[in-house]
């Protein structure tokens, strides 16, 4: 299959959270801002207001999976996402700790990790934007340039941590 | 090199990375796999879970025996090595078989430090078999020699089985090697509002008892008991690679390069049985974790089959539920920053060492720096960008950088961490 990733454009993203309602409701069956695999980090300091998605990145090297002391975290084949196996999943928080994305989050019902699955490969966060602020590329040479142009948006954060 | 034997000596996490990344990039090769115990890959950190009922038995395992088969790996469990021959490039198991190899991999593991004879009730906590002796063992009062994370995570379990417990600390603090005085005063606060004792300063001499323990003889008194836990740290188990001719460090590892390979090559170790170097000093140091492990299995196994992998190096970090306080300390305590030899090595002098701490509604950190770099990092009940600044630390990025590109006052609200050391580095 054809790897693709998800985009980020903060700067299109108007904080209005419909992409974390669909991401509780169709993970969990309810719209919980709690229980949403992405979040929106809302910002109004030194005068400018900025909304910024967060979601995993599905890194190619993931300290979550190094970490994890039950091997949980593994990637799926078909989607190219890192996703948590809830039976293995002993809830100590470990890779929560140690992404420096925050893209690991803690469910706290189930008692387990959580994080985003991609959707088997049709993320609904995507189709739920209605601004675009969220794509689904696949990784060519144009995706990836959309992809660092997102990532350069976070206060370059991405660049010094993927160095 | 199709048509390839590899020989694996031992079933943790880095012997299974190391034979699952193998066959990852390579079908061809025969892989056997020898481990002293039975049964399929499991968690030896989720053990305290189990002890304390939070999980079953079945889920401490990580694998299947079915993942074998799969992975195709020919499995010796049971079987002890009785000696490696480098010159012929065998190993003879307990049962008399000699397996040939063309690349061995040592994944041998550590084993608890001896403290005392042996009595019935005197127990460690390693394998799963010794988790079984635990939850079969009939006490009341226990006692636990160590505070290190293993020590603390065992008292809790006892302690959710009913169990009375002490725990019996030679250090000033518990956790000395995670946490500073100050955060370990706040969890030593937490064990001692549940009822679990906490001795420090108090240095176990002998056991007491005849056949079965009775008790334990310290410096300042003597404490009564029917279980006994020995939780004093844990030392790699070296001695087949020494007997094989094969260099130990000083710190009883064995000794590897950046690749994973022994002083005999062809020979590589991974996992708790080797000494590694700190991803921000260099210095080789016994870094027995999980992560560390698993990583240096992968870079053995790439190795192993001609793929040049360099290992980076050692990361620590204790992550400890206390009665549900979330507890991380990762990186160099200001304690072991004083008492390292070498600081420049770290990248600054002791005079550029300085605190920065916070205290606020029941959470606590306290981050470590020297210079202008964060070298470690102690939380108590917060979870949120630990994980920035343990990257930050492995890639030794200097705060004032990180500072520049959060210049950006919005971002800046959102890292609380970030609003604590601006207004320090100004003061400089």
């Amino acid at each position: 299959m054809e790897e693709k990733a998800l985009v980020l454009h903060p700067e299109r993203c108007t904080g209005c959270h419909a992409c974390e309602m669909i991401c509780s409701l169709v993970h969990d069956a309810e719209c919980n801002l709690t229980l949403s695999r992405i979040g929106i980090m809302k910002t109004n300091g030194g005068g400018s207001k900025e909304n910024i998605p967060i979601v995993c990145q599905q890194c190619r090297d993931p300290i979550c999976a190094d970490v994890c002391v039950m091997g949980a975290i593994s990637r799926n084949e078909g989607t190219g996402a890192l996703v948590v196996n809830e039976d293995l999943c002993v809830g100590c928080k470990t890779c929560v700790i140690a992404c420096p994305l925050g893209g690991v989050l803690y469910h706290h019902i189930k008692g387990c990790a959580m994080k985003c699955d991609l959707c088997s490969g049709d993320p609904e966060c995507v189709k739920s934007c209605l601004y675009g602020a969220i794509e689904f590329l696949p990784m060519d040479e144009w995706g990836r340039k959309a992809r660092l142009k997102g990532a350069e948006n976070l206060g370059r954060i991405f660049e010094i941590l993927y160095k | 090199m199709s048509g390839m034997r590899v020989v694996i000596i031992g079933n943790g996490i880095a012997g299974f990375s190391a034979a699952s990344t193998i066959r990852g990039l390579d079908e061809q090769c025969e892989i056997a796999m020898i481990a002293r115990e039975t049964t399929p890959l499991y968690s030896a950190c989720v053990l305290p879970d189990y002890i304390s009922g939070k999980i079953s038995r079945d889920h401490a395992f990580v694998r299947t025996n079915k993942d074998y088969s799969r992975l195709h790996i020919h499995t010796h469990f049971g079987r002890e090595v009785k000696e490696i021959d480098p010159p012929r490039r065998t190993v003879t198991l307990d049962d008399g078989r000699c397996l040939p190899y063309d690349r061995l991999v040592l994944a041998i593991g550590s084993d608890a430090v001896v403290f005392g004879e042996h009595k019935k009730g005197i127990f460690k906590l390693k394998t799963l078999q010794d988790a079984d002796e635990i939850i079969d063992h009939d006490g009341q009062n226990a006692v636990v020699i160590g505070s290190g994370a293993i020590g603390i995570e065992i008292a809790i379990a006892l302690h959710s089985r009913g169990y009375k417990v002490t725990m019996v600390e030679m250090m000033d603090q518990i956790l000395p090697l995670g946490l500073d005085q100050r955060g370990a005063d706040k969890v030593r606060g937490m064990l001692e509002e549940r009822g679990i004792a906490v001795l420090n300063g108090e240095r176990a001499i002998r056991t007491l008892g005849g056949e079965r323990v009775e008790g334990l003889a310290t410096d300042k008194r003597e404490l009564g008991c029917d279980t006994l836990i020995r939780a004093v740290g844990m030392r790699p188990r070296a001695e087949l690679a020494r007997q094989a001719g094969i260099v130990i460090g000083e710190t009883v590892g064995i000794r590897v390069d950046v690749h994973m390979e022994t002083s005999i090559p062809g020979i590589y170790a991974c996992g708790d049985c080797v000494e590694s170097p700190d991803i921000l000093t260099g210095e080789s140091y016994l870094n027995l974790f999980w992560h560390n492990a698993n990583r240096q299995g992968a870079v053995a196994a790439r190795n192993c089959i001609g793929q040049t992998t360099h290992y980076p190096g050692s990361e620590n970090i204790v992550n400890l539920d206390i009665f549900g306080n979330h507890v991380t300390g990762f990186g160099f305590t200001e304690e072991a920053a004083h008492r390292f030899k070498d600081i420049p090595a770290l990248g600054g002098t002791l005079a550029d060492l300085s605190i920065i701490e916070h205290e606020q509604d029941g959470s606590y950190y306290r981050l470590v720096i020297l210079g202008d770099r964060c070298i470690g990092g102690q939380f108590i009940n917060l979870t949120r960008d630990i994980g920035m600044l343990w990257g930050i630390m492995v890639k030794r990025t200097s705060i004032a950088g990180l500072l520049e590109m959060f210049a950006n006052e919005a971002l800046m609200d959102r890292r609380p961490w970030l609003h604590r050391i601006r207004p320090f580095f100004r003061k400089k």
